[in-house]
């Protein structure tokens, strides 16, 4: 009977490795790429393995653009729109989920609706707004768009609704204001949703293109995403080598943020509600 | 009562006023500017009615960009789902390494699509390319994928299948986690097989989570940019000029803002509309516990 089950399992396995290893091959491949000096490219047929872990394509990757400049702005950008996205949620999906007050479905309803509303129909009037504001090629350009969202009031209002009332009741009498409870109480009680909407937010901040490929000009200003395609215009001259190399730096960051975080964004992002 | 009626608004507005301004006011702005002709680098605007959408409708050009962004979304749409399933069904099946199989499926899922993009990019090079290399080890001359029209959009959808899976193996992962073992076990006792009750036990429970993968897939695709702009930037021939793609291009390279605007509420009103269809679809089929 056990060795059924195993047998099962085994099956299982082997079918499941074929995927898998097709899903890590390009990241593998990259890697792989980085470390290839000259020839060894383009060399035919392909070799999975550089000859040796030559950091030359790096080095020659952080000459050829501004590669550190590039990581600093999507962190600073992607930090101020998380910070702003879960601070914001917080305190909406509060009130809306625990105060009584007039207007509050309205509010509500007028939240939920602007996450049916795709960012391609918004982008051209932001972009005549911003630019009569002065905000093209700014850092308030790229992160006063996206500093509340839709989906995190939405997470967090799920969670703060569990929230047994006699606790709120209780810790009212003991003197808490309100908002000493939501912080001190109701945050932390949800850390698993807040730790999931930040995860989520900081991975979709990083991922942004169209919105950052039209409001930056300079290359000072470029994030990771739209500093990248400066080596796409380059792909004819420069070695695939330095490309990946370049590629790898900036991929890294959000795959080392998964790795990391990978349960609480699993878990929040499925306890959600959103599942159906 | 009422500081507790300003304290509650005090907490909203920080979320309602940006979602406001950049969202739902621009959404308007689009509407009055699609139907507005406007010259380009100027905001003078001249009232054209529905004139915008007549174009757009007589466009071949626009017409192929729909048939282009409908192949595109059932290219991506289809096979990541099932793909998805199998993956989801398979790792609910307790392989051995569980945890590095997850990992293995959403790692490219905290990519974005542009850097996607330019892993593939390298993987389609067709002299040096890993993809045509292990094509022909087969005894499969490869295609030129991005430059050939044929190939091009199925290559931009194989990149984005990589990309996106994870995300559904995530969700139907969930899913399959509320189907009960009881129930399994009694389908099985009365002899049925493994396919079987995966057809009249596992999808039925299933099949919110499969519509709900549905919908965000679709509606992804619709919006993809970020690997068109890297792989094919809409060529060649424009069979990957996809309704988003050409909406960027006349926005904000030849500066069309009523005729873009115009693309952009078609947009949303598809995908409003997609998503209104799929749960219509669904509701007979759809079994919510």
């Amino acid at each position: 009977m056990a060795s059924a089950e195993s047998r099962r399992r085994a099956a299982v396995t082997a079918f499941l490795l074929i995927p898998a290893l097709l899903q890590l091959f390009p990241l593998f491949y990259l890697l792989g790429l980085s470390f290839k000096i000259g020839g060894e490219v383009m060399a035919y047929p392909p070799r999975l393995l550089p000859r040796a872990l030559d950091w030359t394509n790096y080095s020659l990757a952080l000459k050829a653009a501004p590669l550190w400049r590039f990581l600093l702005n999507s962190v600073i950008v992607s930090t101020a729109i998380t910070a702003l996205q879960v601070l914001t949620s917080i305190l909406a999906a509060y009130a809306l989920a625990r105060l009584e007050f007039a207007g509050r479905g309205l509010a509500f309803g007028f939240i939920m609706a602007t996450m049916l509303v795709p960012g391609e129909i918004t982008i051209i009037p932001n972009y005549f707004a911003l630019a009569r504001l002065g905000w093209i090629d700014t850092y308030a350009g790229l992160v006063v768009p996206f500093a509340s969202s839709g989906f995190g009031v939405f997470l967090l209002y799920q969670f703060f609704r569990t929230i047994p009332k006699e606790l709120e009741e209780a810790a009212m009498l003991d003197g808490a204001s309100r908002l000493r409870f939501l912080f001190q109480i109701a945050v932390p009680l949800s850390a698993p949703a807040v730790t999931a909407l930040a995860v989520y937010a900081f991975v979709n901040a990083w991922n942004m293109y169209l919105w950052p490929l039209v409001i930056t000009q300079s290359t000072s200003m470029q994030t990771a995403q739209i500093g990248l395609g400066m080596f796409r215009s380059q792909n004819e001259s420069m070695n695939w080598g330095v490309i990946m190399a370049a590629t790898a730096m900036l991929i890294s960051p959000t795959i080392l943020l998964f790795v990391a975080a990978q349960r609480q964004f699993v878990r929040g992002l499925t306890t959600s509600g959103l599942k159906g | 009562m009422r500081s507790s009626r300003a304290l509650a608004w005090a907490l909203v507005l920080p979320a309602l006023l940006p979602l406001a301004l950049f969202v739902a006011l621009p959404a308007l702005q689009s509407l009055w500017l699609s139907l507005h002709e406007t010259a380009p680098f100027s905001s003078r605007a001249v009232w054209v009615g529905l004139e915008n959408y007549r174009l757009l409708a007589a466009s071949p050009e626009y017409w192929l960009c729909a048939r282009a962004t409908a192949l595109f979304a059932v290219e991506t749409a289809l096979p990541s789902i099932l793909l998805a399933l199998a993956v989801a069904l398979a790792l609910d099946e307790g392989p051995y390494g569980r945890d590095f199989f997850r990992t293995a499926f959403l790692l490219p899922v905290s990519i974005s699509s542009a850097m996607a993009a330019m892993l593939w990019l390298f993987l389609y090079n067709p002299t040096a390319g890993y993809l045509n290399y292990a094509l022909g080890r087969v005894g499969i001359v490869g295609p030129n994928w991005l430059g050939d029209p044929r190939w091009a959009l199925p290559a931009v959808a194989i990149a984005t299948v990589w990309k996106e899976m994870g995300f559904n193996v995530i969700f139907l992962l969930a899913g399959l986690s509320g189907v009960p073992r009881e129930l399994h076990e009694a389908a099985a006792l009365d002899g049925a097989g493994y396919l079987s009750r995966l057809r009249h036990v596992t999808l039925p429970i299933l099949s919110p989570t499969l519509l709900f993968v549905a919908v965000v897939s679709t509606i992804n695709s619709l919006q993809s940019f970020g690997q068109i702009y890297i792989l094919t930037d809409g060529g060649p021939a424009g069979r990957t000029d996809t309704l988003v793609f050409n909406l960027y291009r006349d926005a904000f390279v030849n500066f069309r803002s009523g005729y873009a605007s115009a693309q952009a509420v078609v947009l949303f009103v598809l995908i409003l509309g997609a998503t209104a269809l799929q749960f219509r679809l669904a509701r007979k089929s759809v079994h919510y516990g």
